[in-house]
């Protein structure tokens, strides 16, 4: 997935496995794409600078899988910080627009605060699911490695996240 | 002294390992005979005299191919199933503690499953096991009674009205409980077939018969649940598909999961410790929010289950144990009064053609070109396909182009599938790889989730045990 700045443009470029048809591009919500060039984590501390990004798979492991036409992703968090930056941070509309163009449906995000997790269901997601869909991925299977590789904003407090 | 019921998971999908459930029964055993009756934890437990291992067969549209192979063979069960039972009759059973499996690779004829098996069993003279089934999940011989007493088979996903396939229906079978299978153990069926069950019901089944539980005991039932999710999907707890796959200990003799229940449905996730895997607080929770929607209304026709209050705890190496907030069980709400139906319907036709293809720089963009004029070549021949779908996998340099094309019309699939390897010839330069031959035309079975009243199927439910015998 790669923001292309000029454009405007959100590019699936690495989910050609999921069945998206390649460089398809499709426009993002204006407000989406704010958030994600300029992000603004409400947890984020006032004097706080934002100096880089790192991958969602810094703070997080994940498994996904499929229910007829939806998809599940469970990301859970490292460490109990890991979760509360999550949790503020990785918002389902975040989601669904990283996932723009295979998720035509709404995604619902749960929370297992015990375990440290988010679950997001992503609606209509599985071109048909289970024999009907003519992807490689009909299950959503790559869901879960594909979500690790989102560029969040590097927290402050990363080394409290990362995995003992 | 505390009462354990322990459960395994050897097979997790029709599809998984063929051995596992041998494995996991013979290589097992110096677990299954008790070398950790005094763990770590400092309980004395004490061994049952038995334990029960739980194979799953049936996926969301599994019972559609079940339905084409029994117009085909006349067999609409699984039959790899009846090859395990040989195969573990004669490696095991009857050495050690007793071994008791629940399966529903009964599919659509669990009576026909189960003869198949005591043919075996009595091969193998073991005539005094007990063969158990457990039917009346299959809703097809009732549909048309049920519709016209008013019941609604309406997709509960997109609210589609039943008409709409009622005449290409395919299969629909219940997603029955527990409580059916645990009667089967309480009459001492060794073998427990089934057709379409809840998956985790099979091993919640096991834990109602260890404990005698009532259906009342919701937070117990609803502690089994957990353990039946957790297991259900065999190795992917023992760190198959795990985020940190690399780091899984001895992958190829990967270890199958165990669950020990106590008598308030808690659990202890382990495995066998002479086989490889490894059962971490990662693989745990990876598991638990698998295939699951809301996690505070995790719904089986057993119980509700509430999965934000599960605690897991790492007891001692790959020993995970599940616990809960509020007081030690889990919390279980009344199930529905309905249960959930899968129903298949017939959708056309499919094939899916792959071709490899380098091109420095290019290849994504000649693959979809190349996926574009296959198109434009079955449109030629007089069939605009309903869907032709093109992935170019790999990267910019080199891609696996995988082409697939679904139709109501089995002439334009088979069209299609003709079309593949004349790109050999005329596609991009750097095509290669077409050495399978033709793809197979296959026919799409779409997935249809309802529901139906229990009241209109309880009165269905038949539970039969029957010794090998002679």
């Amino acid at each position: 997935m790669n923001l292309n700045k000029k454009s405007g443009k959100l590019q699936m470029a690495d989910t050609d496995g999921l069945g998206t048809i390649n460089d398809s591009v499709a426009l993002v919500d204006p407000a989406l794409l704010d958030r994600a060039l300029n992000p603004r984590p409400s947890d984020v501390k006032e004097d706080e600078i934002i100096t880089g990004t790192v991958r969602l798979g810094e703070i997080a492991h994940a498994r996904s899988g499929d229910k007829g036409n939806n998809a599940n992703i469970g990301v859970i968090a490292y460490t109990k910080t890991g979760y509360d930056w999550l949790q503020c941070y990785l918002g389902s509309e975040l989601v669904k627009g990283y996932f723009l163009g295979t998720c035509l449906g709404t995604v619902v995000r749960y929370e297992l605060p015990r375990i440290g997790a988010l679950n997001f269901v992503l609606h209509d997601t599985l071109g048909g699911g289970g024999s009907r869909s003519l992807r490689t991925d009909a299950q959503g299977k790559t869901f879960g490695r594909l979500i690790l590789e989102m560029s969040v904003p590097k927290p402050s407090d990363l080394d409290s996240m990362t995995r003992r | 002294m505390k009462k354990i019921c322990r459960v395994c998971n050897a097979q997790g999908f029709w599809g998984d390992n063929i051995d596992a459930p041998v494995r996991m029964a013979k290589h097992g055993l110096a677990y299954w005979s008790g070398n950790i009756d005094v763990s770590q934890d400092g309980y004395m437990r004490k061994v049952s005299q038995e334990y029960f291992m739980t194979l799953d067969y049936l996926a969301e549209v599994t019972m559609s191919i079940l339905a084409r192979q029994k117009a085909r063979s006349g067999i609409g069960y699984a039959r790899d199933f009846v090859d395990v039972v040989d195969r573990v009759a004669a490696d095991r059973w009857g050495m050690g503690p007793r071994l008791r499996v629940i399966s529903n690779a009964g599919g659509l004829d669990p009576e026909e499953c189960a003869k198949a098996c005591i043919e075996k069993l009595r091969h193998a003279n073991m005539r005094s096991l007990r063969v158990g089934t457990v039917s009346g999940d299959d809703l097809m011989p009732h549909i048309d009674r049920l519709v016209d007493q008013g019941h609604t088979f309406d997709n509960f996903e997109t609210g589609q009205p039943f008409e709409e396939i009622r005449d290409r229906l395919v299969t629909a079978n219940a997603y029955l409980g527990a409580w059916p299978m645990a009667k089967a153990l309480d009459q001492g069926a060794d073998l427990v077939i089934t057709g379409r069950v809840a998956d985790p019901s099979m091993t919640v089944a096991a834990a109602i018969h260890t404990f005698g539980w009532m259906p009342t005991a919701r937070d117990a039932l609803a502690g089994a649940t957990v353990a039946g999710h957790l297991i259900e999907c065999g190795a992917q707890v023992t760190g198959g598909i795990s985020t940190h796959w690399e780091e899984v200990p001895n992958a190829a003799d990967i270890g199958y999961p165990v669950v020990e229940i106590d008598e308030a449905g808690q659990c202890v996730v382990t495995k066998p410790l002479n086989m490889g895997g490894h059962v971490t607080l990662e693989t745990v929770k990876e598991q638990l929010v698998y295939e699951i929607g809301d996690p505070a209304h995790y719904i089986s026709p057993d119980v509700i289950v509430d999965f934000t209050t599960v605690w897991l705890n790492e007891v001692e190496k790959n020993r995970i144990s599940v616990a809960y907030t509020g007081g030690t069980q889990a919390v279980g709400k009344m199930p529905p009064d309905t249960y959930k139906v899968s129903a298949t319907y017939a959708d056309g036709y499919r094939a899916t053609g792959m071709l490899t293809l380098v091109a420095p720089r290019r290849a994504k963009q000649m693959g979809q070109e190349c996926g574009r004029i296959v198109g434009e070549r079955v449109k030629s021949a007089g069939f605009k396909l309903d869907d032709l779908h093109t992935e170019c996998i790999g990267s910019d340099d080199e891609v696996v182009i995988r082409m697939t094309a679904r139709d109501q019309r089995r002439e334009a699939v088979e069209r299609f599938t003709k079309e593949i390897a004349p790109l050999v010839t005329t596609g991009s330069q750097g095509i290669t790889g077409y050495a399978e031959g033709r793809p197979r035309v296959q026919e799409v079975f779409a997935y249809w989730p309802t529901t139906v009243a229990r009241t209109a199927l309880d009165s269905n439910i038949a539970v039969n045990v029957r010794e090998v015998g002679r």
